[in-house]
């Protein structure tokens, strides 16, 4: 049942992304870049995340320590 | 032409020792009805109201109203209401230092001088150092210190570039100011530690969360904020705000995504959004000015909700950390709903209150043309929903535990003047964001603001929504840990331990050998003369009249000896071998 509503989530929330991209070719969108690329804040909202989530786990066993590291 | 009224920072301060010496009902009164009042107050003075006293040869000006002072102190008087109902059973002392900080960030907002804002700065800096320190965690103390240093290296750079600023014939008054000389460079270089830019960055994470539950209310709403301010007033368009405050949107982004503390989130997310309003500080333009505000005002707002709510999961659980928290919601009811409002604000969902703020802020960088700014802002907007947005709400409220805690039995809402605390300024979230013309009316800058177009709508799902999935699909990598994260107050700790273990502690060592050095000849000095001319020394004895006449006929024998050494007759006797 659970990983049935997990599913479902995955679905609805991929649903909703796919409608906000088949808006797009009525957006005009207003941005400082000289060329505007199909689905431009799509990709920088989803390709920054995907950054920033890599960033996080390759830089995390370097800077993880344990909780009484500094009462050591 | 300016008239005498009495400035609102310093009836906050008037109420300070009638918080400490009142009955305990009467100083709750003030608690809740104080900055209510004030807050009229503040917008019943007109623009011309002014309050100017002399001190030390200065013209102190106390009070100079502009339209961003009176929204950045509208704000700080409503987390002020909010935090006190919050520290409703707290102890007073919590209640005057919060107040005396309160006071001091309120008075910094409506200041016209240097003099008197470094006065400000500094008290403020004392108080919430106090405030720090009545959160009850084994490594408060030495947080608190730690605050209390960065806070004081700030406050001395401000003293040195406002000297040096008035040393070269500068204005005493606060205006805007160039980055032009090593003083104005002084100057900034102290607003910027208050508002938690690099290498500094560090301080939020780590001395909000060691603060008791209500402490961090006006904490979070003041330091940073009052920063923002300055830096808005004195340094707007300041080209190398932009690259500081693009590091400290991200620094809040990366260093949340991996936390445990779920009010250390808090506190990096406050670094990420005060990044945003850095950057707009630097483009410095009328609009970008519009959205430093309004924002400021909002994320107030939101923050001061999300730390409510995250004090109320510390009151009920006794801990603070995403491994021992989670399955509240069923618990926390009112809480929780008043936390997905502020989440919802602090993404900028429409109809919440940063969906307007936030979008003036990409506007002026689209403006101006910055095309990496903007994109590094997106991307930023987008990753609150792993900070504040979902995963503080997840981790606290809506995840299930790994296995049952005990304490959900005693966990219980909020009651009271404490739903007020919360509540309200969940509303006003809404409230900003559902009549955003309302507020638009209140800049600094009048200009003509359509957030609701079709485009901008669905412009902001489309940031949204990739964040939200990618949050979904890698939540075991979001996941709870319990580990703490090196920052670079790593760096400070370690020069810290050096310079107590290799400076302190070694001079205190030689100090002390000196010491006893001193003592132990000293006391043997004494003893020496007191052997000799004490009252049984042996120069103090009386002697037998023989024993003198015997050392008097010794004297004098020497004497004649040496005497005869010296004539020509003893010496030739002993040469002729007598």
């Amino acid at each position: 049942m659970n990983r049935l509503s997990s599913r479902t989530v995955t679905r609805l929330l991929l649903g909703i992304l796919l409608l906000t991209l088949l808006a797009e070719p009525w957006l005009h969108h207003h941005t400082p870049l000289s060329a505007s690329p199909f689905a431009l804040v799509l990709l920088i909202s989803g390709f920054g995340c995907l950054i920033f989530l890599a960033v996080a786990c390759i830089i995390s066993p370097l800077i993880s320590r344990r909780e009484d590291y500094y009462d050591q | 032409m300016t008239s005498n009224f009495f400035p609102p920072g310093l009836i906050l301060f008037a109420a300070v020792p009638a918080l400490a010496l009142l009955p305990r009902r009467a100083a709750q009164c003030i608690l809740g009805l104080l900055p209510l009042a004030i807050l009229a107050y503040l917008w019943w003075l007109p623009d011309s109201a002014g309050f100017e006293l002399r001190l030390a040869g200065f013209e102190l000006r106390w009070l100079h109203l502009s339209a961003m002072g009176r929204l950045f102190a509208s704000a700080f008087l409503i987390a002020t209401w909010a935090g006190g109902l919050f520290a409703w059973g707290e102890k007073r002392r919590e209640w005057c230092s919060a107040y005396t900080y309160a006071a001091a960030a309120l008075s910094i907002t409506h200041c016209g001088d240097l003099i008197s804002l470094f006065i400000f700065w500094e008290l403020m800096a004392v108080a919430s150092t106090l405030l720090v320190w009545t959160g009850s965690f084994r490594g408060t103390p030495a947080a608190g210190m730690r605050y209390l240093l960065v806070h004081l290296t700030g406050g001395v750079l401000l003293m040195g570039g406002i000297a040096g600023h008035l040393l070269h014939g500068g204005s005493p008054t606060m205006q805007a100011m160039e980055l032009t000389n090593v003083s104005s460079g002084l100057i900034l270089a102290g607003f910027l530690i208050n508002a938690g830019a690099p290498p500094f960055s560090f301080w939020v994470a780590d001395a909000y969360p060691h603060s008791s539950p209500s402490a961090m209310v006006f904490l979070s709403a003041l330091t940073t904020k009052t920063a923002v301010f300055v830096l808005a007033y004195c340094f707007a368009g300041t080209a190398i705000l932009i690259p500081v405050g693009l590091y400290m949107a991200i620094y809040g982004v990366i260093y949340a995504l991996r936390e445990n503390n779920v009010r250390r989130i808090l506190a990096y997310s406050i670094v990420n959004q005060v990044g945003f309003m850095v950057v707009a500080v630097g483009i410095g333009d009328e609009t970008a000015l519009n959205g430093v505000t309004l924002h400021a005002l909002v994320h107030i707002l939101y923050k001061t909700v999300l730390v409510i709510a995250a004090g109320t999961a510390l009151r009920a659980t006794g801990s603070q950390l995403g491994t021992q928290l989670g399955g509240l919601a069923s618990r926390l009811p009112f809480v929780s709903l008043c936390t997905v409002i502020a989440a919802a604000a602090s993404m900028g969902i429409p109809l919440t209150s940063s969906f307007i703020s936030k979008s003036l802020i990409l506007q002026s960088a689209t403006e101006h043309h910055l095309a990496g700014a903007w994109i590094i802002l997106v991307a930023c907007s987008a990753a609150v929903v792993f900070n504040a947005g979902i995963r503080f709400a997840w981790l606290t409220l809506f995840r299930t535990p790994d296995s049952p805690p005990r304490w959900q039995e005693n966990a219980t809402d909020v009651i009271g003047f404490q739903r007020l605390a919360i509540g309200v300024p969940a509303f006003l979230c809404l409230a900003i964001g559902c009549a955003p013309q309302l507020f638009y009316h209140l800049l600094p800058y009048q200009g003509s603001y359509h957030p609701y177009t079709a485009v901008h709508i669905i412009e902001q799902f489309q940031i949204l929504l990739p964040a939200i999935v990618l949050f979904w699909l890698a939540r075991p990598l979001l996941a709870p840990r319990p580990l703490i994260q090196l920052d670079t107050d790593w760096l400070l700790r370690k020069l810290l331990l050096f310079s107590w273990q290799d400076g302190v502690l070694r001079l205190l060592y030689i100090t002390l050998n000196l010491r006893d050095v001193i003592l132990t000849s000293s006391v043997r000095s004494f003893k020496f003369l007191f052997r000799h001319y004490g009252p049984r020394g042996i120069l103090a004895r009386s002697w037998p009249t023989g024993s003198i006449a015997l050392w008097v006929a010794l004297i004098l024998a020497s004497y004649v000896v040496l005497y005869s050494l010296q004539s020509r007759s003893l010496w030739q006797f002993v040469h002729s071998g007598f």
